[in-house]
């Protein structure tokens, strides 16, 4: 179940409030309440891939993306495989299924997604609007 | 016994690099397998260099050398084979940035003939200008293998 401390760290997470996000985890570590928080972050991460790809994406248009994260804005580019990058985006974009993704592809979204979210430059509303469909997308995924 | 690069070695890679694939196809199958393993490797290994220092040495950072293998890389299906990091370090290594010498042999010439190909189609060099690459890599080459 996503829960509004889910929304909040994860709002915390993309906007770089890390003192806020520490004491959030923290509270979610505490009261062993993670659960529901992963399925908030794919979603929102599904979201975001969709928006900027979709519907006409292409191959080259993922590992140049991949790239520009890894050469741009990541202090180490090794911080992040290209190819568990391209994957995790493109089955995320319909090419291949993410239940064959094991637990390392599926980190990449980690790095990802704030990329993706800061490239939208949303301002406070329209993140406000991103993490609301998430949400609304996480709680209707089949369990 | 001083083993060194060969006109037909040379020629082989010519066709490479000059896109003519078929009669590259036709010159590798004719060069001798045990001199390949040696020498032709090493002439790759050196137009290789060659071409990563004219394009990166001066002012090219690593993001530069992130962003040239992933232009090569989404220029066909096949490119996109090409692993990336591995075509990372070969470069960063050749600009004496860490190593590469635990990529196989396999993956190594490969992975550094299709970014080779892909350095040389941005020079955009005329014949004469590919003759005097080749000719200065050929050179680099024997001076390693001597």
């Amino acid at each position: 179940m996503v829960t509004d401390d889910h929304v909040s760290t994860l709002r915390a997470y993309l906007t770089d409030d890390w003192q806020e996000y520490d004491r959030l985890t923290k509270r979610l570590d505490e009261t062993g309440s993670w659960s529901g928080y992963g399925a908030l972050f794919g979603s929102a991460f599904f979201d975001a891939v969709n928006r900027k790809f979709a519907p006409t994406w292409t191959v080259a248009g993922v590992i140049r993306f991949v790239a520009t994260v890894r050469a741009r804005y990541v202090e180490d580019p090794d911080q992040l495989d290209p190819r568990a990058a391209e994957r995790l985006i493109q089955a995320a974009l319909g090419a291949g299924s993410t239940a064959e993704l094991d637990d390392e592809i599926k980190s990449a979204q980690l790095i990802l997604l704030p990329a993706l979210i800061d490239d939208e430059r949303p301002d406070a509303a329209a993140l406000e609007d991103i993490l609301i469909l998430a949400r609304e997308r996480a709680v209707n995924l089949p369990m | 016994m001083t083993v060194a690069v060969t006109a037909d070695q040379v020629a082989a890679l010519r066709a490479y690099l000059a896109g003519d694939f078929s009669q590259y196809d036709r010159l590798f199958e004719r060069l001798d397998r045990e001199a390949a393993k040696t020498t032709y490797a090493a002439l790759i290994d050196a137009a290789f260099f060659e071409a990563v220092d004219r394009r990166f040495a001066k002012d090219g950072t690593v993001a530069d050398v992130i962003e040239f293998v992933a232009d090569i890389r989404s220029r066909s299906n096949r490119l996109s084979d090409i692993d990336a990091r591995a075509g990372e370090r070969l470069i960063r290594a050749a600009l004496g940035d860490g190593s590469a010498e635990d990529i196989d042999d396999q993956t190594r010439f490969g992975t550094e003939i299709v970014l080779l190909a892909g350095l040389i189609v941005d020079e955009r060099l005329d014949d004469a200008g590919l003759d005097r690459f080749l000719a200065d890599a050929r050179k680099l080459a024997d001076s390693w293998t001597a």
